[in-house]
């Protein structure tokens, strides 16, 4: 075959977009940040939870179950967001530093799926990290709420009646391992993955990863104050001056609502999520993922490198 | 730097934004109406959690900051700050008020801890004005604390007992209120996932509440013939009302009145009860009092306790305390509840009389 033969085939075998080089990029990208030893933070989570265990000043066992929660949920709210802050703004920069960006782009893979292969990687990453913190925590809590059942039980004096006993584990089990805790760690992830669209939108056009990292931080802590700004915007009982209005209209525009996916106060106090609205908060993420990702490849699609 | 692009991009979020901004608010509604959102931030919660407590709140983290109050509030407490644990426990009812157990510490750190700090602090102070003050002025002022945590919180849960039940007991231990305990106990008793003993307290509450007897017999003898758990307390209780209405109307009928409400047709057990507690106690006839009390350990309609009232009366005559005994026997071995620890002593007295020997004796105190 001569050479402009072979050249030919490439072409016609070349797709405009390939699922496969998108994961090929994406695997890479979540072996990168493994290599970064980014799970030495799990030494981190699991001393927490143990040091967790040991701290209970003469707490009621709902209010220690519960103070479990807290804590755990409040320490993979924090690692899945600095895990999609900070994993999302070294990556552009590192492939640019080791010169890898250069080796995929001068192949036939397009910016687009460059980019969506990254976010992918990272979303990977926060998907495994929150995996494995929620399946240790769940594993202590549902540990920790037998042997509380088990003390409480021993301290009873006499022999319970069943349904003394079965009111005890309910009080002390609706605190523990629920289906509903799942929920808020999906919603941990879905509130993480838009966090790290929002860095990949910044990195795209940041000067430097610490710009990166210091903008979406912002981005990130005013959105969780968003549905402050849209109150304002649709005002219930007071309403505000039109300039106030505007400015209100313009943050709720410009900010993704971080705080929509704050579940978890309400699950730990025992509240049902409301029916369809995990899905619904899905699609939503869908949507960011997808906005963040067209206008991260309109800036990066003709950035010179 | 493509600019053009940038600002498309820009562009793209905006209309993103203005698509999603009802849908978002439309969901936000919905979290709040299912109890998600609680808690709203204003300038009094800035003040209440200070600047870091209030950012760490605003930006996700309200169960931690929650937690972080927790802790303070129990330090605070074991310094007895009284005023900085009712400043923490205000910020994590504030911060969480849906979790029952915030507003529970709470009353209890106000009703019971501070409160019996106080009390201590008045006796160390007992001879001057500072002890007045402390006892007239700032012990009730904690109770008042306690009791208005608990009644906030149970507005937060109105489909949950415990925090009616909190107010209900520190009306019924700090105030010695069985009024109002008993009010609180019924409130209690009705919420959803009330257990079976939060309406048996409300029965108690009410037998120990002056001037509402008629509803605690109903209650009581509704609870004692209904068939569920007769607890010693509901024992007593029943008792003590059949004994409360027996005796009022003993010593305001006279005999023949009541000698002929007994034999009327239509009569009931508690006709009787009165004559014969008449018998007994205004008109001193011993025979006459152990056979009205026989005919109604009798009847099926009466409650148990008045076969055990008939056979202490027997045992009164020398000559029948050995039967009298052997019928305690058996309603000891029968039902060993029905006895109270005044009973046991009763029976311990007889069995020395009658000298049964030590391993046949069966009164030893519970």
């Amino acid at each position: 075959m001569t050479a402009g033969g072979t050249q030919a085939a490439a072409e016609r075998g070349h797709k405009l977009f390939s699922p496969g080089r998108v994961w090929a990029i994406a695997r890479n990208t979540f072996t990168q940040l493994v290599r970064m030893k980014v799970f030495y933070f799990m030494l981190i989570f699991s001393a927490l939870i143990i040091a967790v265990n040991f701290f209970f000043l003469g707490w009621t066992l709902e209010q220690e179950l519960k103070s479990m929660k807290d804590a755990a949920f409040g320490a993979m709210r924090i690692f899945s967001a600095v895990f999609a802050i900070v994993g999302t703004a070294l990556l552009i920069p590192k492939d640019i530093e080791d010169r890898t960006l250069y080796t995929i782009l001068t192949k036939p893979v397009p910016r687009f799926e460059y980019l969506l292969g990254k976010l992918l990687g990272v979303l990977l990453l926060i998907a495994v990290s929150l995996a494995m913190m929620a399946a240790l925590f769940f594993v202590v809590l549902y540990a920790r709420q037998h042997q509380i059942f088990a003390d409480e039980l021993a301290v009873l004096p006499g022999e319970p009646s069943g349904p003394e006993r079965e009111a005890l584990r309910e009080a002390i089990f609706s605190q523990g391992v629920q289906p509903r805790l799942f929920l808020a760690v999906v919603a941990l992830f879905l509130q993480a993955a838009v966090a790290a669209a929002v860095a990949l939108v910044v990195s795209t056009f940041a000067s430097s990863t610490l710009f990166t990292i210091i903008v979406s931080l912002m981005v990130f802590l005013i959105g969780h104050a968003q549905s402050l700004a849209r109150e304002v915007w649709f005002p219930e009982g007071v309403v505000h001056s039109p300039v106030a209005r505007v400015l209100a209209g313009l943050v709720a525009i410009a900010f993704p609502d971080f705080n929509l996916f704050n579940v978890f106060d309400g699950i730990a106090v025992g509240q049902e999520v409301p029916d369809g609205l995990m899905l619904r908060l899905g699609v939503l993420t869908a949507f960011y993922l997808t906005i963040y990702m067209i206008v991260s490849w309109f800036v990066f699609a003709k950035k010179e490198l | 730097m493509p600019w053009r692009r940038v600002f498309a991009g820009v562009g793209l979020i905006g209309l993103f934004g203005i698509v999603r901004m009802p849908v978002e608010q439309g969901m936000e509604e919905e979290l709040r109406a299912a109890g998600f959102r609680e808690w709203s931030p204003d300038i009094s919660s800035r003040d209440q959690l200070g600047q870091a407590g209030f950012a760490g709140a605003l930006g996700g983290f309200r169960s931690l900051v929650a937690l972080y109050f927790d802790v303070k509030a129990h330090s605070a407490r074991q310094n007895k700050d009284w005023v900085e644990v009712e400043k923490f426990r205000n910020v994590t009812t504030t911060l969480q008020p849906r979790f029952w157990k915030h507003w529970d510490m709470a009353a209890w750190d106000m009703a019971w801890n501070a409160y019996a700090f106080y009390r201590r602090e008045a006796e160390r102070h007992r001879d001057d004005l500072e002890g007045w003050k402390i006892e007239k002025v700032t012990m009730p002022l904690y109770l008042e604390k306690g009791v208005d945590f608990a009644r906030r919180g149970a507005k937060w849960l109105p489909d949950s007992y415990r925090l009616l039940r909190v107010v209900a007991e520190i009306y019924s231990q700090k105030y010695e209120d069985k009024c109002a305990a008993a009010d609180w106990y019924l409130m209690a008793s009705q919420a959803p996932d009330a257990p079976a003993y939060v309406y048996r307290a409300y029965a108690h509450h009410l037998a120990l509440c002056e001037g509402s007897e008629e509803k605690a017999y109903e209650v009581t003898s509704a609870l004692y013939h209904g068939g569920g758990k007769r607890t010693p307390t509901l024992r007593y209780d029943m008792e003590a009302l059949e004994d409360h209405f027996a005796g009022a109307a003993a010593r305001g009928k006279t005999l023949a009145e009541l000698e002929a409400a007994a034999a009327a047709p239509g009569a009931g057990y508690r006709d009787l009860a009165a004559l014969a507690m008449h018998l007994l106690e205004v008109a001193g006839d011993l025979s006459a009092a152990t056979a009205a009390y026989g005919r109604l350990a009798r009847d099926p309609e009466a409650p148990a306790f008045y076969r055990r009232k008939w056979a202490f009366l027997l045992a009164r005559d020398p000559e029948r305390a050995p039967a009298a005994y052997r019928a305690l026997k058996g309603l000891y071995v029968a039902d060993p509840d029905a006895f109270r620890q005044g009973d046991l002593r009763q029976l311990a007295e007889l069995e020395e009389e009658l000298s049964i020997l030590p391993g046949e004796r069966f009164s030893a105190p519970r």
